[in-house]
This record gives structure tokens, C-alpha cells and sequence, in this order.
């Protein structure tokens, strides 16, 4: 027999981000996987036992650094179930146009990791340029460039700047451009369509069985975005599609990133023309009531979600943090087996892997 | 394609079913539009999951976790209907000196992890769970961080604050 562990070890190229993977190969086919993560984690959820409410804010920054204001959000809206705060209407648009650009860099960010793994190292620097764009522009607005520290309880730190919705506007025309020179790049490149059509196939019934969310549900077939499903802030006055392909391999899940990034520019263009004028902070109370709060959101890799339980105090008394990528992890082995060794990689970043949030 | 239009079950249909078919089920309530909240004991827990993914149209579960009240655990299952277009919530309180569970990951596949990282963080044992150990701490760690008896500086066998000052101290 030729069966054998190989390990593909934490040090390996194509692991952004530190973690594991032991897979199982007869010959070059795969036919068991094990991920083994961990090698992150810092205690977040306990270290939140021991930091006031506000103090948690930068720390929520840092669960994913590639896409820190989706995190900040999704705690912000917990804890404001949780006083029974809600935010003045200028905020909550000030809100949705930055969580937008904080889809559109994150996909960025996975596109210019995507095509080296692949093979195609010019995407490299051509996506990591155009998300420099918009990174200026939230340094501008909040004065770093990743990790914000931007929404409090009840709205938003600070107001817009005077040219911001010019900037903006020009970045995102400058991204369509973009947007097809990588597709030119991309998607009429036969290599790139032998390496990536067919391969990690996730069924619909599986993807949802397994708890994966997201693009790589999208990916499946199965149209479920929570910003349509269960909508918070001001989605629901927008209008938008969400974008779904049938056919479940590694090609689906990478049409249904693209397709995002110019339908999220879409709704940043409607939300900066629908912005009112108004307040951008409402008063928030030291400390919230005894009670809990579950709240969810899309965030730019799939569902996220805070759970806390307060008893009254000035720090919480249990804060539980679900990751997309954790569950998505978690289902990996499901896509790879049967597929050959030199096709980890692939599957593996189109997964869209960020290790922050997976080992908290 | 899978489209979710329309709810197939409306909220009230589905609190009637499960107050048929579980009838001693504790404070069964809507707090809010589109969620469910219900406390129920330890041994009808897998139960009622599969009675909830079965019958009433729940696929899809959000996370699983543990609340130490000091006295009591407390599971914490977040449940989600793609179909019904709402959520559940599913309370269970387990004893501190028999703290184990039967495992729903046979029911959802996406259970199996985080009941791997209940283990890890609070040493609750899933009965039945293919492959209970430990997810994010190392494999033969000893300790459960998130237990509420085990203070941060004190009882970690990381303990910085005491290496430094032997080391420093000349």
C-alpha cells in the first residue's frame, strides 16, 4: 500500500495565517484530512471577562485584523441589544458605507493571496494596489489603517470628512475599471481554469449540514445573506442582489467573491446618496442591565456572531464569539477528498482563511 | 438553487408543535419577531434537537457553548430555520460534578467543532462525539481556562509574573 500521513506543517506558503494540516494520500489522491488549529489563540473570550465593555472594542479589532470593522460592528450591535441603545440614522449609514469598504478590502485581500496559490503572481501586487485605495481613505476617516477602533455604543466616533464622499466615489470607479482587468487576467486564463474548475466540490446539502456560511455557501448554490435574511441597519432600504452560483467547486466560490466586491460598491454608492444630515452619537448608559443578547451578521467570510451574558457589573460575565472560519475549517476535509495533493492550495484559499478569528 | 422566499411554518405553528410534543418545556417564549427562547432539561436536549431539524425545518446551528454560573452549567444552543426564517434559542442546565451531555453532532455535522472547543474550555464531556479533544490548547494541557475558578494570573501554568522576578531579582 501506499498510503501515508504527510504533513503540510504550520510553515508552508500557503497558510496565511499559522495553522495545521495533516492530510492522508494514496498515491497523489487524498483521502483524509485533518486540520489542527490553535496556534493563535489568545483568550479573547477571556480576557473579555476582565475589560469593561469599551475597553473590548480595540480588542474586537483584532479577532480578524483583515477585516477588523465587521468585528467591531457585530459586538457594538450585542451590546446595544443589550442596553436597548439604537443609533441616529446618519450613523447607521456612516456605518454600512465603511462596513462595505471593509467587504470590498477583505475580498481584495483574499484575491491578491488567491492568485499566488494558484500561480499567478502579478494579482499579487494589482490587488493589494487598489486595496491601498481604499486604505487611505479609512485612515483618513479614522486614523489608522486596519485595526479602526471607530463605532461606539450608540454611533460612530467621529463624523465623515469634508471630501469624503468624493474620494469615495473616485476609488470605486477607479475599482470597476480594476475589477475587469482582473477578470481579463483571471478568468480568460486557461491555467488558471484547469487549476480551479471542478476541484473542492461542496454539495448543497452538505454545505448546510456542516454549518459553512458565506461565499462558500453561496458558492453551493443555496441563497441565504443574512444582510436579506434577518437585515440590521439600513439594508433593507437599499437595494441590492445577493449573489449566489450553482456549481459548488473552488471556480463558484471565487465568481461569488468577485461579484460581491461590485455589488458592495453598488451599495456604497446608494448609501452615500441617501445619507441624512443629523447626530452621529446617541447617549449610552455606563453599564447594561442584568440580561443577554445573541446577535449575528454577515460578515465578509460568512455568519458571525456575539452571545453575552451580563449581570450587571461593568465587565461582562461571558462573551462567546462564533467564526465563520472556524465552522468553514471544519468542513475543509469535506471538499477535499478525492481530489490530489497538488490541489490543497487551492481549496484551502478559496476558503478565504483568516487564523484570528478561528483561534480567537 | 436553493431560494428562501417565504416562511413555510409560521413562529406560533412552530411554539404549538413543541409545546405538543415536549409538554414540561420551561418558559417557551418570543421575545422578539423571528426568535424563540426555551429552557429545557439535560436528558430531552438530543431529543428535541432532532424533533427541531427533522420536523420543524431547523438546518442550520449558529453555535453551541457553556455559561458557568458558579453553581451550574449552563449549555447555550443557537439554532436557525433557513426555511421558517427565524431563530432559537435552547437552554440546558447541567451539574458541576456530572457536567456531560449527549452530543448532537450526529444531527448537525457543523456541531462538532465547537463541542471540541466546549470540551477544551470547560471540560464538559459530549457522549457519543466521534473525536472529543482538545482543539486550541495544546494536546496535553491540563487546565480549563474558562471554568470561572480558574483566575487569569494566579493558577496559570504560564505564570510570567513569577519567572520574572526570580530571573530579575539579583
Amino acid at each position: 500500500m501506499t498510503e501515508m500521513w504527510v504533513n503540510m506543517g504550520p510553515q508552508h506558503p500557503m497558510t496565511h495565517g499559522l495553522w495545521n494540516l495533516r492530510v492522508k494520500i494514496d498515491g497523489e489522491t487524498i483521502i483524509d484530512a485533518v486540520p489542527e488549529i490553535g496556534y493563535l489563540h489568545r483568550g479573547m473570550e477571556k480576557i473579555a471577562e476582565i475589560r469593561t465593555y469599551e475597553q473590548f472594542i480595540p480588542l474586537a479589532d483584532r479577532l480578524c485584523y483583515g477585516a477588523s470593522m465587521s468585528w467591531e460592528y457585530i459586538y457594538c450591535l450585542a451590546v446595544e441589544k443589550l442596553m436597548g441603545v439604537e443609533c441616529p440614522e446618519r450613523a447607521e449609514y456612516i456605518r454600512v458605507i465603511v462596513l462595505e469598504m471593509q467587504r470590498i478590502s477583505s475580498h481584495l485581500m483574499w484575491l491578491a493571496a488567491y492568485g499566488p496559490d494558484v500561480g499567478n503572481l502579478t494579482m499579487l501586487l494589482y490587488a493589494m494596489r487598489e486595496r491601498e485605495i481604499l486604505l487611505d481613505i479609512m485612515q483618513k476617516l479614522t486614523g489608522t489603517r486596519m485595526t479602526y477602533n471607530y463605532l461606539r455604543f450608540g454611533g460612530v466616533r467621529n463624523d465623515v470628512y469634508d471630501t469624503f464622499e468624493r474620494d469615495t466615489l473616485k476609488a470605486l470607479d477607479w475599482m470597476d475599471k480594476k475589477i475587469l482587468d482582473y477578470e481579463g487576467m483571471l478568468d480568460e486564463n486557461k491555467i488558471f481554469l484547469m487549476r480551479v474548475q471542478g476541484v473542492g466540490r461542496l454539495s448543497a446539502s452538505d454545505a448546510i449540514n456542516l454549518g459553512v456560511t458565506g461565499p462558500c455557501l453561496r458558492g453551493s448554490g443555496v441563497a441565504i445573506d443574512l444582510r436579506k435574511h434577518q437585515p440590521y441597519s439600513v439594508y433593507n432600504e437599499l437595494d441590492w442582489e445577493i449573489m449566489v452560483e450553482k456549481e459548488g467547486d473552488s471556480y463558484a466560490r471565487y465568481r461569488v467573491r468577485m461579484n460581491e466586491m461590485r455589488e458592495s460598491a453598488n451599495i456604497i454608492r446608494q448609501a452615500l446618496k441617501k445619507m441624512p444630515a443629523g447626530p452621529i452619537l446617541n447617549k449610552a448608559p455606563k453599564r447594561p442591565p442584568k440580561g443577554t443578547a445573541f446577535a449575528r451578521s454577515e460578515d465578509a467570510r460568512g455568519e458571525s456572531s456575539f452571545y453575552i451574558v451580563s449581570d450587571g457589573k461593568n465587565v461582562p460575565y461571558r462573551v462567546k464569539i462564533r467564526s465563520p472560519n472556524f465552522v468553514n475549517m471544519s468542513a475543509s476535509p469535506k471538499m477535499m477528498i478525492g481530489n490530489k495533493i497538488a490541489d490543497v492550495p487551492v481549496i484551502m484559499g478559496s476558503i478565504d482563511i483568516c487564523m484570528g478569528e478561528t483561534d480567537k | 438553487m436553493l431560494t428562501f422566499e417565504r416562511p413555510v411554518m409560521e413562529i406560533q405553528a412552530i411554539v404549538q408543535s413543541i409545546k405538543q410534543r415536549f409538554e414540561d418545556i420551561g418558559e417557551l417564549d418570543i421575545p422578539e419577531p423571528g426568535r424563540l427562547e426555551m429552557v429545557v432539561a439535560r436528558e430531552d436536549i438530543k431529543a428535541l434537537c432532532r424533533f427541531m431539524h427533522d420536523e420543524l425545518g431547523f438546518e442550520h446551528i449558529t453555535d453551541l457553548t457553556a455559561v458557568d454560573h458558579r453553581t451550574k452549567y449552563e449549555m447555550v444552543y443557537q439554532l436557525c430555520s433557513y426555511r421558517n426564517h427565524c431563530t432559537a434559542e435552547v437552554r440546558a442546565e447541567v451539574p458541576t460534578d456530572d457536567a456531560s451531555v449527549d452530543t448532537v453532532s450526529d444531527i448537525w455535522g457543523g456541531a462538532n467543532w465547537h463541542e471540541r472547543e466546549a470540551y477544551d474550555m470547560f471540560g464538559i464531556g459530549f457522549n457519543g462525539h466521534p473525536d472529543l479533544r482538545r482543539i486550541l490548547l495544546p494536546e496535553d494541557e491540563t487546565i480549563f481556562p474558562l471554568r470561572k475558578s480558574f483566575k487569569l494570573k494566579k493558577d496559570s501554568t504560564w505564570n510570567l509574573a513569577d519567572k520574572d522576578k526570580e530571573e530579575g531579582s539579583e
